[in-house]
């Protein structure tokens, strides 16, 4: 066989995979979805709860410190530029508007798709390995509900309130380098971050953020469930668990502003 | 029972952070969609033939303060309807004036709301509320630029004052040309000649010159203190309302001399009596005299007959020597009268 055939062989079959993949994991996430009805019954209640305090409270250290900085960045950056204008007191607007509509749930995203989407295929995938899953099956209980839904529910519900979190400790954070930095009052940055944005930037994002936890939760358990070849094989799910979370992340953060803002 | 303390730990832990995102969410809502949780509000219809981007949202200004935003924007037959909700009720008077005016040179719209002027009685409560229509800056930018470009061809094609100024090299000799004779002119200027040479030159005409400012001043001194007649007619309301009733004294005698009225006036008429009257009386006098002249009667022989003179000036001689004789007489006459009298 030629090589322009091998090559054309090889590339279907990564399309027929990857359709594959998409197909087990929007299958994957259907079930999900049907039995999140149940997330706060009295068999999955506590596993929720687990898997929300896992997802928010303890993610919230490592979110602090990035959305604080992440919004002394942005006022740092933009407001050295606006100063060499005179118009240093507009960063306010410049920090809220971008942490509301973009970096509030987009950094909120990439956080916890790499540590909790990371955590969670590594669990499934160690499961998997481990013929946990398959035990789970042999028992007649659904995977998909035993391990998916909880997670599902927990980053759902989670990612947007992160994101909100985000947002304030961002602002905030523009506001210490404001005041301090740039010599902006507090009254005037806030008079201006709160003068651009609208509700509708707000909630959009939460939008998003929505979208991003049903993105970590679907790529994460999928990529848990597709482990094969034992602990090589968890630590490869590990690292495309977070990989493919970011590009969709992205992908799709791109396509909900266009059609929000555009 | 530490599995079950843990448990609740979770829980307090999971549902303390979602109750206070979602406060912190509510509140967010609340201020970004600016409109105060207890504050009253006014909302105003404004109507426009075109809003020129102006979108809901946008702020409202009064006097330069921020006193609203822009609710809503509709199209209204033919209009657009754009309504308002202001913090503070808007009182407009005739001749308010509502535009769109861009934010910042960066774009943004924002509505500003001119009342009128304070003196204007204020417009009919019901009536339709109307705004102007906006002004493009990038059209007039554009219009500007299109005229730039004709000024530039006409440049080019040596047109106007300025395309020949550039291009034609007649007015560029003539310029020349003035160049030199300025350039003379600024050398007699150096040498002192003529009056403005002599001018910037001669300090005898300085000195003169300073002595005469010197003296102006000095005579608008006094001026401003009131003083001399000048002065105080500057400076004195009496002067002045003496001058002004004599104006009208003088104005009332001419008019009364023009009317005929008063004896000189009845002599100035056309048709005077009084007039033919003096008349024959002045050619009475001229006969008068003419007849004394050539000595007739006895007026003309006292002043042309000597004789006479003589005779005359005899005569009063000797009365003045008979009336010296009685004064010396007197005192001797009156002494024997009272004398004599007593007996």
């Amino acid at each position: 066989m030629c090589y322009p055939v091998r090559s054309a062989e090889r590339t279907g079959a990564r399309i027929i995979q990857l359709l594959h993949n998409i197909g087990h994991a929007m299958i994957m996430l259907m079930e999900a979805v049907w039995f999140s009805r149940l997330a706060f019954g009295p068999r999955s209640r506590r596993e929720t709860m687990t898997q929300m305090y896992v997802t928010g409270i303890k993610s919230l250290p490592v979110i602090t410190v990035v959305a604080l900085f992440i919004g002394m960045i942005l006022a740092l950056q933009t407001g050295l530029e606006l100063q060499r204008y005179g118009q240093e007191k507009y960063i306010g607007s410049a920090v809220a508007v971008v942490m509301i509509r973009e970096m509030g749930p987009f950094m909120s995203a990439l956080i916890i798709a790499a540590s909790v989407g990371s955590a969670i295929a590594a669990q499934i995938g160690t499961m998997v390995v481990s013929e946990e899953v398959a035990a789970l099956e042999v028992m007649s209980i659904n995977p998909n509900r035993f391990l998916v839904m909880p997670r599902l529910v927990a980053l759902v519900i989670m990612m947007p309130l992160l994101a909100v979190y985000t947002n304030i400790l961002g602002i905030l954070g523009g506001a210490v380098v404001g005041t301090t930095q740039l010599d902006v009052s507090f009254r005037a940055y806030m008079d201006n971050a709160l003068d651009i944005a609208h509700n509708k930037d707000l909630y959009v994002g939460l939008l998003k953020a929505f979208i991003f936890g049903i993105i970590i939760a679907t790529v994460a358990c999928h990529q848990g469930f597709m482990t094969t070849e034992g602990a090589v094989g968890v630590g490869r799910s590990t690292r495309r668990s977070v990989v493919v979370s970011f590009l969709v992340i992205l992908v799709i953060g791109y396509m909900i502003t266009r059609l929000f803002y555009i | 029972m530490d599995k079950f303390r843990r448990e609740i730990s979770v829980e307090i832990w999971v549902g303390l952070f979602v109750f206070s995102v979602l406060i912190a969410l509510g509140i967010f809502t609340i201020v970004l969609s600016r409109d105060g949780f207890m504050k009253k509000s006014y909302t105003y219809e404004i109507f426009f033939q075109e809003v020129g981007g102006l979108s809901e949202g946008d702020n409202v200004f009064l006097r330069g303060l921020n006193i609203g935003r822009v609710s809503q924007t509709t199209l209204n037959n033919g209009d657009v309807s754009v309504f308002v909700s202001l913090n503070e009720p808007l009182t407009l008077r005739e001749g308010y004036r509502i535009e769109v005016a861009n934010s910042s040179l960066l774009g943004g719209k924002v509505l500003k709301i001119f009342e009128g002027p304070k003196e204007a009685p204020n417009i009919e409560a019901g009536t339709e509320i109307r705004g102007k229509l906006p002004v493009d800056v990038l059209d007039q930018l554009g219009t500007a630029v299109s005229g730039l470009q004709a000024m530039i061809d006409n440049v080019n094609a040596k047109q106007g004052t300025l395309g020949k100024l550039l291009n034609d090299d007649e007015i560029y000799n003539n310029l020349l040309a003035v160049t030199d004779d300025l350039r003379v002119l600024s050398d007699r200027l150096e040498k002192g000649e003529g009056t403005i040479g002599k001018l910037l030159k001669d300090d005898v005409v300085y000195n003169e010159l300073e002595t005469f400012l010197a003296n102006a001043s000095t005579i608008s001194d006094r001026l401003v203190q009131g003083e001399g007649a000048l002065g105080k007619l500057l400076s004195e309301d009496e002067v002045y309302d003496d001058l002004k009733q004599l104006m009208a004294n003088v104005r009332e005698v001419s008019d009364r001399l023009a009317a005929g009225e008063g004896a000189l006036g009845e002599l100035l008429a056309e048709d005077s009596t009084m007039s033919a009257d003096l008349e024959k009386t002045m050619a009475s006098l001229r006969s008068i005299t003419e007849s004394v002249d050539e000595g007739e009667g006895t007026l003309g022989k006292l002043v042309k007959d000597e004789a006479l003179y003589d005779e005359a000036s005899r005569l009063i001689k000797e009365v003045r020597a008979a009336v010296d004789d009685m004064r010396e007489a007197s005192p001797i006459s009156t002494f024997s009268s009272v004398l004599f009298g007593a007996f």
